[in-house]
């Protein structure tokens, strides 16, 4: 029994000092990804693209909105290169390729507005990447929102003052209904069919200037939808005023006059709210709030070290794991293993405990590094140390499987870069899983990596513990990877002596 | 072929090859090879590259299977051997498997361990191992800086670690100069003195001076085993008597010899103008009563009168002269 741990030490201690011996080899096992993750720790700064745009705004300048505050809002997104009146210059400068988009602000009144009249941003681009075409699309629709609501505002707003001058005429309305009512004759009859008509004139003029009906059923306040009914009641209640008077008894006279003051009250409460509320609640009634209940978020550069953490150990065991056996095959060696008393497993059981104890300590001191990130340390240290042994053993027994189908190190070589790129595809490295189809996600749950993403962020960012799907994920690819290994080999054992 | 059973001298069969072949097809492989090996003997497989010496090797250490025939090591079939019978064999491969990266010691540590010694049982065993090969003062050397020699000799003593009863060593003086070749067969032959089989193949023909039994291998088949001195029986035809006689009778004396019925034949000897080969069936026993004669008849008395060994490189190229006629 202890001879079998004999022969499994006897290459974990070989491994140690064939490793110990290349200082290369070290360098590049914890100082390479030290330094690959220092040069991302210090040069990224935005997921964003860099999108270098003209914006080509109307000698006139555009009602309600501040030129300054749109070019603030525009460079949140795009790099501003360059603001004219020009729209050929600008264009010129999208055809030579100096810059990526155009946008073209509308010259556009209030009045137009008003009017129904839908003027349009244009924007230009000559892109060829899909993701940057997606991007300025969605940003020239944040942008056309900003300005509709800076026109909606401004046009709000004079509503307002104008329904502040209506409710004056309202209530002298009123006024004189009410008089005419309680001391109605025949001669005041003409009085007051033309008492009902400059009021109808007059609100007919100020629905005018209250922003669409269209418009406001999408987005307005409450207060102008009720503006709207309100007002069209009224001037429908004066018409019929207007009829009664000119063809009814004295009697009903007064009702119909009565039931006028009702509806102009009515409507003056209607003004009185639609002018208590600011411009800005009319267009935009509604609003957001979020809250990270987390607290502060992390930094970018914070978010994705445990993805960058995981990645290295990753392909740290499976460069180790991919030319540990390939290696034996190339110098001979399997030949001396195969006339000596070893099993395979013992070969296997022994390279593994030596690449995992050296990538888990590379991956120690690399989590210990992160802190110069600001990268929390993880609070639940044994979990920590546990999954980088479990990511560790799991990838190390993908690159043995790759070793153990590869007949040349270069061979294993190419075989361990094609893993690397799966892995920056297909593991939510950097593109989202859900953004792929089900194939993509089979791909991704071979991959220890995704799974040690999951774990990282738990423990490093969340300052949770590990999900026990992630353990059962990486014990699975453990026993997965090792047991083809050993299948494999034994094959290829008998296919030799047979 | 000639085949002689090297256990009616040695006592017990280590191995034994029955009209064993291995066919890779297009006529690689060995072929109907019969041999046996007695315990405490030196076996050595003598061939031109590529006949079939590390093939035979293989079938007999359990890498490679026979297609035909049987191949029994310790009376077992090596395809199945059990851990303990793979620890009565030692191996030196024709190839340096040594890892560059560790010391000579930590070399055999590791082939130590993989037969499951004991660091303790290791430690003594590999300082006696590094004397005997003569390597004690490289013992902290990265086996990337050892000569080709001290490589070959350090892998012997790795094969020696485990103490194995039988051991294959594949070529393990390729390469190497004649001093140290001379010095690893003094290793081999104190191995056998220590009751230890040894299998050892090489390309040097020389070499099968030193050893018991020899074998003589071409394109995958057995020409011919036998002792060194049965070969060159075997390539002669018998033993052979080299005489130098005075400028201008040797024609007369060899016609002199070839009319006695215990000379078989003569020959001028190569390269000397006054020199003769008498082909007899017994050198020792002969010369005497051939001088003797010459002397009475001719009255003749050779300058040089003495058995006649020919070089291994010799008898290898009639051995195989003798093979190439017989096809």
């Amino acid at each position: 029994m202890i001879a079998i741990f004999i022969k499994a030490f006897a290459f974990l201690a070989k491994e140690f000092h064939d490793v110990r011996r290349q200082p290369r080899l070290l360098l590049s096992l914890v100082g390479g990804p030290l330094l690959v993750l220092a040069a991302f720790g210090a040069t990224f700064q935005t997921a964003n693209p860099f999108i270098a745009t003209v914006l080509v705004w109307p000698e006139n300048g555009v009602p309600g909105v501040d030129q300054a505050q749109a070019e603030q809002f525009i460079s949140r997104n795009f790099y501003l290169v360059k603001v004219t009146a020009d729209r050929d210059e600008a264009m010129a400068m999208l055809d030579s390729g100096q810059v990526d988009v155009v946008q073209i602000i509308p010259d556009v009144t209030v009045e137009q507005v008003a009017g129904g009249t839908r003027p349009r941003i244009e924007v230009y681009s000559r892109t060829v990447d899909p993701n940057l075409e997606g991007w300025v699309q969605s940003l020239a629709y944040g942008e056309m929102n900003f300005i509709n609501r800076q026109l909606l505002s401004q046009e709000a707003q004079l509503a307002q003052d104008r329904a502040r001058e209506m409710d004056v005429s309202l209530e002298d309305a009123a006024s004189e209904f009410q008089q005419l009512q309680q001391a109605i004759e025949a001669q005041n009859v003409e009085r007051a069919v033309t008492q009902a008509r400059e009021l109808r004139s007059a609100l007919v003029s100020f629905q005018a200037f209250l922003p669409p009906i269209s418009q406001a059923q999408a987005n307005l306040a409450p207060e102008l939808n009720r503006i709207h009914r309100d007002t069209e009641i009224l001037i429908d209640d004066l018409d019929e005023l207007e009829q009664v008077l000119t063809s009814g008894e004295l009697a009903t006279h007064r009702e119909r006059l009565a039931s006028t003051v009702n509806e102009i009250e009515t409507l003056r409460g209607t003004v009185d709210e639609f002018v208590a509320v600011p411009p800005d609640n009319i267009v935009s009634p509604v609003q957001e709030t979020y809250t990270n209940l987390r607290g502060k978020p992390y930094s970018l550069v914070i978010f994705y070290t445990p993805a960058v953490l995981a990645l290295l150990v990753q392909q740290l065991a499976i460069t180790l794991g991919s030319l540990g056996l390939v290696r034996e095959r190339q110098m001979g060696t399997y030949e001396m293993f195969r006339v000596s008393p070893l099993r395979f497993w013992q070969i296997l059981s022994g390279k593994t405990v030596a690449y995992v104890l050296y990538v888990a300590v590379a991956g120690l001191v690399l989590t210990g590094l992160l802190a110069i990130l600001d990268v929390p340390l993880p609070v639940h240290g044994i979990q920590h140390v546990v999954l980088l042994i479990l990511l560790a053993t799991a990838s190390a027994g993908i690159g043995f499987l790759i070793s153990a189908v590869s007949q040349t190190d270069s061979q294993a070589i190419q075989l361990t870069m094609l893993l690397l790129l799966l892995s920056i595809f297909f593991t939510g490295f950097f593109l989202p899983l859900s953004g792929f189809s089900w194939p993509a996600w089979i791909v991704g749950a071979l991959l220890p990596m995704t799974h040690a993403i999951e774990g990282f962020q738990e423990l490093l960012l969340k300052g949770s513990t590990v999900s026990g799907g992630v353990w059962f994920a990486l014990v699975f690819l453990s026993l997965l990877s090792y047991g083809m290994v050993l299948v494999i080999m034994r094959w290829q054992y008998r296919r030799t002596t047979s | 072929m000639t085949t002689r059973d090297p256990s009616q001298e040695t006592g017990t069969d280590t191995l034994i090859m029955q009209e064993a072949s291995l066919d890779f097809g297009g006529g690689a492989g060995v072929f109907d090879l019969t041999l046996t090996l007695g315990e405490g003997a030196i076996l050595g497989m003598i061939g031109p590259s590529g006949c079939g010496k590390t093939t035979t090797v293989r079938l007999l250490n359990g890498i490679y299977g026979p297609t035909a025939g049987e191949v029994r090591v310790f009376d077992k079939n090596p395809l199945k051997f059990k851990n303990a019978d793979k620890a009565r064999i030692g191996y030196i491969p024709q190839h340096s498997l040594l890892y560059p990266n560790l010391s000579a010691e930590e070399n055999l540590h590791f082939l130590g361990g993989i037969y499951g010694m004991s660091p303790g049982e290791r430690r003594a065993k590999i300082s006696d191992l590094l004397e005997f090969v003569e390597l004690a003062e490289a013992r902290k050397r990265l086996a990337r800086k050892l000569s080709g020699g001290m490589q070959r000799r350090l892998m012997l003593a790795g094969a020696l670690l485990h103490e194995p009863d039988l051991l294959f060593a594949d070529e393990p003086t390729a390469g190497i100069d004649p001093i140290l070749r001379a010095r690893i067969w003094d290793n081999f032959r104190e191995l056998r003195q220590q009751g230890k089989t040894l299998l050892v193949t090489t390309q040097y023909v020389g070499e099968a001076a030193y050893c018991d039994q020899v074998a003589v291998m071409r394109r995958g088949r057995l020409i011919t085993i036998d002792t060194p001195n049965g070969l060159r029986r075997q390539a002669l035809g018998g033993e052979v008597i080299h005489l130098q006689i005075e400028d201008g009778r040797v024609l007369e004396v060899m016609r002199f010899f070839e009319d006695l019925p215990q000379v078989a034949r003569t020959e001028r000897a190569p390269g000397e103008p006054d020199g003769i080969l008498i082909f007899v069936e017994n050198a020792g026993q002969e010369l005497p009563v051939l001088l003797a004669t010459l002397k009475e008849h001719k009255g003749i008395t050779p300058r040089v009168a003495e058995p006649y060994l020919p070089p291994f490189d010799e008898v290898f190229v009639r051995l195989i002269q003798r093979s190439e006629a017989a096809q």
